[in-house]
């Protein structure tokens, strides 16, 4: 998905104008000029000003469409492909605490690789394999508290 | 010189060797991957060194420190995920040369140039620590806005297709760096109630989106085809180091010196150091136009500056006990819980004691070449695994990455939204480098800002009553004012 | 090894599939998560960490410990009073507990949680340059009520932290305006001291063990201590009621919490490791060598504890106008 420079401009137009409206609503450090306030608002109209610039350069190619859809997205499973991505990713944060790291994960890399043709029996070994490894990694030498979910703690 | 002989004596022992070889191998683990910071690999050692002899002690946590670093690299080269912040700048630089086939010079630069920015900043440390500390202490929130303003700077030499794309990048990073409540005046914003947002937006799981994700979403659209180019094989990797260390030497020394005078002041750190390095490179190369396409050249530099930093962060650590960064506030605790207390009597009364630990730094840098050279040689091997197998098994590494930098569930959340941004702001060449520099240096910038407002009472001229403040002022000017001359220039010259 | 991941495999899905009972007779039969608000590097996360190594020891499980950073503390004290009330996870609670609801931050107090053992407790100092002309805090003091506001900065922590508190509540209790000293934030104590160094600011009221580098170094030299005694770390300095007769008392205080409805033995037998590991002496000489003070009440008593700090503060940050 690419937006020309007028959609762009616009993108940016409000949504620095929102944040400098939001500003004005941040409370002020008593007895201070410069407070929460100063640098959203400063970061907000600059926004703006990018924006009047993409303008004025939208302005000079002429006509073009908003928003144009780029060659990759013409390729068949190219949009299914980032869908289903971006799908796994909230999965697992949704899932992960309640089911546990060992089933989340080794369910997603089994939907990524049979989406990238890998065969049946070769998905499965290394959806087991990489779990297995990354949960012993980061478990146990890492230390970092991965969800135990419905699992027991593997033997390490 | 007998205390020199006693510092070797204190190091050379089978205890110290095995310890400080074993923390390089655990730094270099942790700092491959993403996720997990050089801060965190010495927080995890601190339980350890309760039961060590203060130099094995001290060497764990400094050699872990620096392969940590290095160790970051990696997996920015080989995957496009930075294993640590100070990796970030050259992310880019060195995955295009991965892809060119080059990936074996690139993460020889790493190691190499890694290896002497450290032995750099160790060398000022030991010589010059009691006078630039000094120095150091003389910089207040004046003087840090001016270096967070020439950080800022920077942006503008990291080239950008279309300059004001590149300010967009720039804005974004700074709003990014404005969330929550991390700011001068402790006033929540952009927070909505959430406490989660009050944390801000942690850097390294935006990192790991903005790079990591969106390249694996990117692959997985393109159905993971394997590489265009194959690896090509460096035949004598000493030839091949030789080469870069005479046509690079300018830009290594270069990279040294700024990233030991960034290190020095406490607060910045190896990030802001691999920035600004990458940048000046840009800005002075020969050839800027081979940046961003697999060039070795900002990589040297920068590679180089952000090891010379983390050395020199421990200047006005030694000597005053102020930790420059992160890591050496953790080393700090553990100097004093092994009585060896940071400051100037440390270089007096305890001499073998301070040589031995600077001769545990030399020893790390070295120890760098030949485990950095091995994980090379494994690296190969990851290169050659397809694709299709490869590109889920990242996405499951960036998701456990961004769960261990808070340890929370909110960490993916911000990892996914960062991929989300960088993956159309590629589709639309916004480039991300300024992007992460607005987030690296947005709190810098506007804490000082803020700070030193309140200290003159919104006095403007503040800024630059400072006899450092104000050389640091006329700099920006300058640059500035060469700026836009060059441009300006170039422009005439394009059109005549 | 291939045995051995199929085994785990067979515990896993056999697990899944509810055949193994899930709690045991025993706690704890599993490892603990230990929550630290503040991050790596810093002195809470240190005492945090030789805690959990103590905790290990005594419970025979191994305690994890975890940094939960950001909002000045809100979030990984939220991720403490948020968790599963089963004794394996508890955190670190610091003062800012007390601090954070009255000023308008979160809707937690002291009272959604099960107190088991506050380990540590440091009084704020006031420290200036070596170099100053103030010698005493009483000529300090004087120097800053017969001054104009504001030609006395002070640094050390954020906006509304435990120090910016400490420092503008001793003013009160000097009959001095808060305001007259503003307070310039800081990302920490160490950022605060390398001001005071470059003169930003003129006076740094953090904890001793936090200037000690400077201190020994010569370069900084403190004035008065605001605790009940004068502390191991530096015995020449005084406290206030010996300075300056007042008895205004503040300090930054670490202690050991579980989520609220903790169950009794769990609660208790936490209690006691708590207790071995404060009288151990790694402990000890852990807190010693790097120059914290040690604190110790157990259970109810540190409940009471907090609620009393949670008055004081709330009382000091409504009259310096911090409270919301």
């Amino acid at each position: 998905m690419r937006f020309s420079d007028t959609m762009l401009g616009t993108v940016l137009l409000f949504l620095g104008a929102a944040i400098a409206v939001y500003a004005r609503t941040l409370p002020a450090v008593p007895g201070q000029q410069y407070g929460a306030a100063a640098f959203p608002t400063l970061i907000g109209l600059a926004m703006v000003a990018c924006a009047l610039v993409l303008f004025a350069k939208g302005w000079q190619q002429g006509r073009v469409a908003l928003v144009t859809r780029t060659e990759w997205t013409r390729q068949p499973g190219a949009l299914l492909a980032v869908f289903v991505t971006v799908l796994c990713v909230i999965a697992y944060i949704f899932l992960a605490r309640p089911v546990g790291f060992v089933p989340v994960s080794f369910a997603i890399l089994l939907v990524l690789f049979r989406l990238l043709s890998v065969s049946w029996g070769k998905a499965i070994f290394f959806a087991v394999a990489a779990t297995l490894v990354t949960d012993y990694v980061f478990r146990s030498l890492l230390l970092v508290p991965l969800p135990f979910g419905v699992m027991p703690r593997l033997p390490w | 010189m007998d205390a020199i002989l006693q510092a070797f004596g204190l190091v050379f022992t089978w205890q110290v060797l095995t310890t400080v070889t074993a923390a390089a191998l655990f730094g270099l683990l942790v700092g491959a991957v993403p996720g997990l910071t050089a801060t965190m690999a010495t927080a995890l050692l601190v339980p350890l060194t309760f039961f060590m002899d203060p130099i094995p002690a001290v060497g764990a946590m400094v050699t872990c420190a620096a392969m940590a670093i290095f160790a970051g690299d990696i997996p920015g080269a080989l995957l496009r995920m930075p294993g640590t912040p100070a990796s970030a700048a050259y992310t880019n630089e060195a995955y295009a040369m991965t892809r060119k086939g080059e990936a074996e010079t690139a993460l020889g630069a790493c190691v190499l140039f890694s290896a002497i920015g450290g032995l750099f900043g160790t060398i000022v440390l030991i010589f010059a620590a009691p006078a630039l500390a000094e120095f150091a202490l003389n910089f207040s929130s004046q003087e840090y806005f001016w270096m967070a303003m020439l950080g800022l700077t920077c942006a503008t030499f990291i080239g950008a297709a279309s300059p004001v794309k590149g300010m967009v990048s720039l804005l974004i990073g700074l709003l990014v760096a404005t969330v929550g409540l991390k700011n001068a005046s402790g006033v929540p914003r952009f927070t909505f109630g959430s406490t989660d947002l009050m944390a801000g937006i942690d850097f390294i799981p935006a990192m790991i989106g903005l790079f990591a994700v969106s390249e694996v979403m990117r692959t997985m659209a393109a159905g993971a085809p394997s590489w265009d180019n194959v690896q090509v094989r460096v035949g004598n990797i000493f030839r091949d180091w030789g080469g870069m260390l005479t046509r690079y030497w300018r830009q290594q020394i270069r990279g040294n010196v700024t990233g030991t005078a960034i290190g020095i002041l406490p607060g910045a750190g190896a990030d802001v150091a691999a920035y600004v390095s990458y940048a000046v490179s840009r800005r002075f190369s020969r050839t800027p136009e081979k940046y961003g396409t697999g060039h070795v050249e900002g990589i040297v530099e920068a590679t180089s500056s952000n090891n010379a930093s983390l050395s020199s962060a421990w200047v006005p650590a030694l000597v005053f006990g102020i930790p420059g960064d992160t890591i050496t506030a953790i080393v700090i605790g553990v100097l004093y819980v092994k009585g060896l207390n940071p400051g100037p009597t440390l270089f007096l009364f305890n001499p073998q004691t301070i040589y031995a630990v600077f001769l545990i730094f030399i020893l790390a840098n070295l120890l760098m070449i030949p485990l950095g050279w091995m994980v090379i040689k494994l690296a190969r091997g990851l290169l050659r695994t397809p694709r299709s197998i490869l590109m889920p098994i990242i996405l499951v590494f960036c998701i456990v990455g961004a769960f261990a930098s808070n340890n929370a569930a909110y960490g993916i959340v911000i990892m996914l939204v960062f991929g989300l941004l960088g993956f159309f702001m590629e589709e639309n060449d916004i480039p991300i480098a300024p992007c992460i520099l607005g987030i690296v240096i947005g709190p810098i910038l506007e804490h000082n800002f803020i700070t030193t407002m309140i200290k003159s009472d919104g006095s403007l001229l503040t800024f630059v009553n400072r006899p450092i403040a104000a050389v640091l002022a006329v700099a920006l000017a300058l640059i500035w004012v060469s700026v836009i001359y060059t441009t300006f220039r170039g422009r005439r010259a394009g059109s005549t | 090894m291939i045995a051995r991941t199929v085994l785990a495999l067979g515990v896993a899905l056999a697990a899944a599939a509810g055949t193994i009972p899930h709690a045991a007779a025993q706690y704890p039969d599993r490892p603990l998560t230990l929550i630290v608000p503040w991050g790596a590097g810093g002195g809470t996360d240190a005492t945090a960490r030789i805690i959990g190594a103590g905790l290990e020891r005594e419970l025979g499980q191994p305690v994890s410990v975890v940094n939960r950073t950001g909002g000045s503390g809100v979030v990984g004290h939220s991720a403490i009073a948020e968790a599963e009330p089963d004794g394996y996870t508890i955190g670190i609670a610091t003062v800012e507990i007390g601090m954070m609801h009255w000023q308008g931050l979160t809707e937690l107090t002291y009272a959604n949680y099960t107190p088991l053992a506050l380990m540590n407790e440091d009084a704020a100092g006031v420290q200036v340059l070596a170099d100053s002309e103030y010698d005493t805090l009483e000529s300090l003091l004087e120097a800053i009520a017969g001054s104009p506001a504001g030609t006395f900065r002070a640094s050390g922590t954020g906006q509304g932290g435990i120090w910016h508190l400490a420092i503008a509540g001793l003013l009160n209790d000097r009959g001095i305006d808060p305001a007259s000293v503003p307070w310039v934030p800081s990302d920490g104590a160490a950022s605060g001291l390398q001001d005071l160094m470059a003169g930003g600011v003129n006076l740094v009221p953090v904890s001793l063990v936090e200037a000690r580098g400077l201190i020994e170094a010569g370069r900084v030299k403190s004035l008065g201590l605001m605790g009940p005694e004068r502390a191991d770390l530096f015995p020449d300095v005084p406290t206030l009621s010996e300075a300056i007769g007042s008895d205004w008392q503040i300090g930054a205080w670490r202690g050991i919490v579980g989520p609220q409805d903790l169950p009794e033995d769990v609660a208790t037998r936490l209690m006691d490791a708590l207790e071995a590991v404060y009288n151990s002496e790694d402990y000890q000489n852990f807190m010693a060598a790097q120059g914290y003070g040690v604190r110790w009440a157990r259970g109810d008593e540190f409940g009471t504890f907090m609620e009393q700090a949670d008055a004081s503060l709330g009382e000091t940050m409504e009259a310096v106008g911090l409270a919301q």
